[in-house]
């Protein structure tokens, strides 16, 4: 009797629920041809840069000898100014990035569906003010804003700055949660919901949000190109002081060792734009992908 | 045709629309005569092709619909004949419009809505100037205000107005009026009234019956709207599963009728001294057009049907002087109706 | 928007003030009240006061258009400086803006009349592949390809805004020459945002061509070229247009790095320049007005966006 209560309360609870949705999701993914590459290049690019470097050197020596060599078997991407090579700092190089990028988008995402759907749930004043605050963050250009408040803080911690990315990326996300829970408001789910008693957070995370689950992670998504925009830019710019070598550092070292403007290395500058573009075009991809699995017209049942 | 001028005449037309599921014959073998200042009511159910007939006759069939066979003719004011199955690019641009307008069922998104109607109507001359003279300015705006006028529109009210700011009954008049800018020979109206209020579909009669008293020109109505024929109509045409079935004027059609169909449309109609009569509705549903009965099309839902009419679909009969009924039965369908209203016939 | 950035500046964690004036002390080994008179000055503010005073003198400063003194450049007022920058970013984003648009919803349209053509496939590819890469990477590859790799143009020379010796005038030498060096930022730019417009006016247009209006203009024996601008183009564009506030938000925060790899001396040049020598006074100002400016181009665009769609314009007519 308890273990059938434990199976189907792990079954029906958020997680179960999630995987089950995640499997099916997989199946559906498959349907579209350019969604399912973008899936493969987002899902490979992903464990390639989280997984890879454990195999590979922690650090690479410098050798002045094989400064901007060309690709080579030894050397499939060639090397850097310093005789490393350019793989092995692409692989190395990807997971700070990312890492910030899904952060920034988790902690903008998470924003955004509770001040969304409580602000539209609880309605009044809780609501305008709501409103007001995303309208607000809206309005301010974000890269400068980013730019101002790294300079003047000392961001040394990858959550600080995915935090501080976050903060900034959810008004639009937001905005479309709290229309949706407006009018899913008056559905008879959520009537009956109240009905029985279930308290307000319960009625906005079981009931409501799991509805949205599509739109959510379509902006998800997006968040992460936003999120990895940022982060990028900023170290482009030398204001966030990570101290490992990353994608954006790449690039910000190539610029500063006036790489960009000699003709042999071009494989350093350009395997970590290829790269990051690269994550990017597969997660526009997805989306494409993503948006079909959440067509209601597609979904089969509930 | 008694004295007056053709200005439009079909013969055997077939018109077919290429569906997943198969050819949808629309149009079965449709042939009539239109005098240059009769009107024409073709009235029947949906699905009876009587739009897709409309749409023919200014080449607007959607893309997956073809003429398979038959012949168009139309005269134009200068006695030039015109297939109309044939014309393409800027004779078939000309044609429309300047010499057969049609105005279509709801008229609510018709208009575009960033521009004034104004220029609804500068735009119309504007692109007609070879064969109807460059009209603008002064000349223009007389013109339109006539027409305006025609359907009882107050153009200063109008003209400098965006369509949204129109009510429906008054954007239906509007694209009337615009009908009428380059003086057609034929206006060709698909539902007229259906989708408007019944005073404004009192209006729009009047309108329409006005035009018919005061200017020489064609008029096709389509609808399944019966009583919009005995308004409006000179000649009636009954139509079911893409076939004429009954065509003659409008007071024997009204009076005479003599296709079972026509009878059924006739019966339908609420009448105010109707008195206690049972209103009955033809019995059944119009027939798939892609996979039709044999023989005559209606027999399924004929009161009359016999073994004849199961395996052969009669052609058009020559019931008296000026009617054809498309019915193998059609002495009986009028004695029948004679009995029935033999107390209320010839009452004129 | 002022308020933010008073309150951001001013009331943060090490606020910069509280750093310049403790700077101050080390460095110059002022007294503390001296450190703070001459941060007041600097900063226009009165440090003794309540905070809520201050604030209200900041906007009276403001106001009379007093963003205070430069830190670096000693008593050059700040507003005098963003003024000298801000020309040069509004010319290089509103030419690229003009031009993104309009190229944009051309090619859209284009895309969808001929829908499912190859030349449709192409611009759909090429639309989404061009707007995955962010802009300021664009704007390397850019550098390192037609600039150092094929050699096409002359990178070098076309940083600044203006080749040495050159005078504003209206003259053709300036304006020509405005462009040769911002040419490369517009590009930029244009490149960055014209997927937008062309993935949306394609989808605007497809649906455009499916309404009424559409057909009875055919009925009504119009010239196709008529039914294509008047009728449908004006009326697909709308959609796009409204993302124009996107766009603009999006593009002046992109300034910030393109202008700093193109050695575009605008706004973000500035703003990057001063966050490097922690110039405060500047950068406050300067964030001030690129917010500003946001708004009031999206501003504009809202005024313009009401003429074009007669439907949505509030009372004034009758």
């Amino acid at each position: 009797m308890a273990a059938t209560t434990g199976e189907s309360r792990f079954r029906d609870s958020v997680v179960g629920r999630v995987l089950a949705w995640f499997g099916s999701t997989l199946k559906l993914m498959a349907r579209n041809r350019v969604g399912f590459a973008g899936f493969l290049v987002v899902s490979t690019i992903v464990l390639v840069t989280f997984i890879g470097p454990i195999f590979l050197p922690s650090e690479q020596e410098v050798d002045v000898s094989e400064i901007y060599e060309t690709p080579s078997w030894s050397h499939p991407l060639g090397t850097d100014s310093e005789g490393k090579d350019v793989l092995v700092q692409v692989i190395d190089g990807g997971r700070p990035i990312l890492i910030i990028g899904f952060l920034a988008a988790a902690i903008s995402t998470t924003i955004a569906v509770s001040l969304g759907s409580l602000g539209a749930f609880l309605g009044g004043r809780t609501d305008t003010g709501f409103t007001w605050l995303a309208d607000m963050v809206l309005t301010i250009p974000q890269l400068p804003l980013l730019a101002v408040l790294a300079g003047i803080l000392r961001l040394n911690s990858k959550i600080a700055v995915a935090a501080l990315i976050g903060a900034l990326f959810w008004p639009t996300l937001m905005r479309a949660i709290r229309a949706q829970v407006l009018s899913l408001k008056e559905r008879d789910y959520v009537e009956s919901a109240r009905a029985l008693g279930l308290g307000t957070p319960h009625i906005v995370f079981r009931e409501i949000a799991p509805n949205m689950a599509g739109y959510i992670a379509i902006n998800f998504t997006l968040a992460v190109t936003a999120g990895m925009y940022a982060v990028v830019g900023l170290t482009l710019l030398g204001l966030v002081p990570l101290s490992e070598n990353n994608w954006g550092v790449m690039i910000n070292l190539a610029w500063t060792r006036g790489a960009i403007f000699s003709k042999d290395s071009v494989f350093y500058i350009m395997a970590p734009i290829a790269a990051i573009a690269l994550f990017q075009l597969g997660l526009v991809a997805m989306n494409r992908s993503l948006s079909e699995v959440f067509d209601p017209r597609l979904r089969r049942g509930a | 045709m008694e004295g007056r001028d053709e200005v439009l005449s079909v013969r055997d037309l077939e018109i077919g629309y290429a569906t997943d599921r198969g050819l949808v014959r629309a149009v079965r073998g449709v042939s009539f005569d239109l005098g240059d200042d009769e009107s024409l009511a073709f009235i029947g159910e949906s699905g009876s092709g009587k739009t897709t007939l409309g749409l023919s006759l200014v080449r607007l069939l959607p893309q997956n619909a073809s003429i398979a066979r038959g012949e168009i003719v139309f005269r134009t004011a200068s006695d030039e004949e015109l297939d109309l199955t044939t014309l393409v690019d800027e004779a078939l641009r000309r044609f429309r419009w300047g010499e057969c307008a049609m105005v279509f069922q709801s008229s609510l998104n018709a208009l575009n809505p960033v521009m004034r109607i104004r220029d609804h109507f500068a735009d119309t001359a504007k692109d007609h100037s070879e064969t109807n003279g460059t009209l603008k300015g002064r000349a223009l705006t007389e013109r339109a205000t006539e027409c305006l006028q025609m359907v009882q529109l107050d153009p200063d009210r109008v003209l400098g107005s965006y369509p949204h700011e129109l009510s429906g009954g008054m954007r239906q008049r509007v694209m009337i009026a615009l009908g009428l800018l380059l003086n057609p020979r034929v206006l060709i109206l698909d539902e007229p009234t259906t989708a408007l209020d019944v005073l404004t579909q009192r209006a729009i009669i009047e309108v329409l019956r006005t035009l018919k008293e005061e200017h020489r020109f064609a008029m096709i109505f389509v609808s399944h709207d019966l009583s919009l024929a005995a308004e409006l109509a000179d000649r009636v045409a009954t139509t079911y599963a893409g076939r004429i079935v009954e065509l003659g004027e409008v007071e024997q059609i009204f009076y005479h009728p003599r296709h079972p169909y026509t009878v059924g449309l006739l019966d339908a109609v609420p009448t105010l001294a109707g008195g206690q009569q049972d209103l009955s509705s033809i019995p059944g549903s119009p027939p798939d057009l892609i996979d039709l009965p044999t023989g005559c099309k209606f027999h399924p839902r004929c009161p009359y049907a016999t073994d004849e009419c199961r395996e052969e679909d009669p052609p058009l009969i020559e019931v008296a002087p000026a009617q054809q009924a498309a019915c193998w039965h059609w002495e009986k369908v009028g004695s029948d109706w004679e009995a029935r209203w033999a107390p209320r016939a010839g009452h004129q | 928007m002022a308020s933010l950035t008073f309150f951001l500046i001013r009331l943060m964690p090490g606020s910069p003030v509280e750093a310049y004036i403790a700077n101050l002390v080390s460095q110059y080994n002022l007294s503390h009240e001296n450190a703070q008179a001459q941060a007041a000055s600097l900063f226009s503010l009165d440090l003794n006061a309540p905070v809520y005073q201050q604030y209200l003198e900041y906007l009276g400063n403001l106001v009379r258009g007093d963003l205070g003194e430069s830190l670096v450049s000693r008593g050059v007022p700040v507003s005098e400086i963003v003024m000298a920058y801000l020309p040069w970013t509004l010319f290089s984003i509103g030419t690229a803006l003009i031009i993104s648009f309009s190229v944009g919803i051309m090619l859209g349209m284009l895309m969808a009349y001929k829908r499912e053509s190859k030349l449709d496939h192409i611009l759909t590819n090429l639309g989404s592949i061009v707007s995955s890469v962010p802009d300021y990477l664009m704007g390397i590859l850019i550098l390192v390809w037609v600039g150092v790799q094929w050699e096409l143009i002359d990178v070098t020379n076309m940083r600044g805004t203006l080749s040495p010796g050159v005078q504003p005038g209206l003259n053709l030498t300036f304006i020509g020459d405005a462009f040769y060096h911002a040419s490369l930022p517009i590009l930029t730019y244009v490149l960055g945002t014209i997927g937008l417009w062309m993935l949306t006016m394609r989808g605007s247009t497809e649906s455009t061509l499916g309404e009424d209006y559409v057909t009875v203009a055919k009925a009504r024996g119009l010239k196709e070229r008529r039914i294509a601008t008047a009728y449908v183009g004006r009326n697909a564009a709308l959609p796009p247009f409204t993302q124009l506030s996107i766009s603009i938000a999006l593009v002046f925060g992109g300034s910030l790095l393109i202008e700093w790899l193109f050695v575009y001396e605008g706004l973000g040049y500035l703003l990057y320049n001063s966050i490097q020598q922690r110039d405060y006074p500047v950068m406050q100002g300067v964030f001030l007005i690129i917010t500003t400016m946001v708004i009031v181009a999206n501003l504009l665009a809202d005024l313009l966006y009401s003429r074009l769609d007669p439907r949505i314009r509030v009372a004034g007519r009758d």
